[in-house]
């Protein structure tokens, strides 16, 4: 194929995206051991609690969780904060008394989810480099395919999970289901794609 | 595949080898290869003539169909 400066476009887009997703990956996770092992170096971390919309502020001053039952259940209170202006001590609270689970189910949500689009990332990045290779309707793209599918799949169960024990955790769901469903579609088109390519080879 | 490529019994009538066969008609060794053993998905009419053109022969005589 001709040297198509979009594919070429696309790929070193697709790269950096790629890396930035695994940086993104090893500074989460660094920063989440770190904090395990020295707790102490996070004391002074302020969580913005009004971008988080599993926790809110009540009108007391209190990071307050909302149960499933619609019970509200108070994590903790911004009066022991200490935070300087009177604007800031509703919306900051130190990271010590954020609850754990939350922090532990953010983490694990978030790293499955960038695991995911790393991932995603790659396969996509195979096909570009098919496509590029003149080898378009082959069975790895099939492949490949299916598993951004799968992928796509799993960033949509990883999201309906969270939304489970996450309350108020509401993101859009509809996105990885249209990609899983348009990747399942491309998986299709291509499988009869390499079935023309393998009966126009044996075409004498 | 029902349909049997009888190209084989043609070329042993004619007494002619493959690569002559091939030089012949204009197509490769691998794909004469391909259609003698029956792996060939399609023939092109313009193959079908030319190997019926080589051999003097009609294309029943090479293809034939044989019910599973």
């Amino acid at each position: 194929m001709k040297n198509n400066s979009l594919l070429t476009v696309a790929t070193a887009l697709g790269t950096f995206f790629a890396i930035l997703l695994a940086l993104g990956l090893a500074v989460l996770t660094f920063v989440f051991v770190h904090w395990h092992i020295t707790p102490e170096v996070y004391k002074k971390v302020k969580v913005d609690m009004q971008t988080q919309e599993l926790v809110f502020i009540n009108s007391k001053g209190e990071t307050v969780k909302i149960r499933q039952g619609g019970e509200e259940e108070v994590v903790a209170s911004t009066e022991s904060a200490g935070a300087g202006e009177a604007g800031q001590k509703q919306r900051y609270i130190p990271l010590p008394q954020v609850d754990r689970s939350t922090l532990y189910s953010l983490y694990l949500h978030t790293a499955g989810i960038l695991l995911l689009l790393f991932f995603i990332t790659k396969e996509v990045l195979k096909v570009i480099k098919s496509v590029q290779e003149l080898t378009t309707f082959r069975r790895n793209n099939v492949q490949s395919f299916r598993k951004i599918g799968f992928m796509c799949l799993g960033i949509s169960l990883l999201q309906w999970v969270t939304s489970f024990f996450m309350e108020g955790y509401s993101r859009d769901r509809m996105t990885p289901m249209l990609c899983m469903l348009a990747a399942f579609i491309l998986a299709e088109v291509f499988k009869e794609g390499n079935r023309l390519l393998e009966q126009d080879q044996l075409t004498i | 595949m029902p349909i049997v490529v009888n190209i084989d019994v043609m070329m042993a009538r004619r007494k002619m080898s493959l690569t002559e066969l091939s030089e012949k008609v204009g197509i490769t060794i691998a794909n004469l290869s391909v259609l003698k053993t029956g792996k060939a998905k399609a023939i092109r009419f313009s193959t079908l003539e030319a190997i019926c053109q080589v051999l003097d022969c009609q294309p029943g005589d090479i293809l034939e169909f044989v019910a599973e």
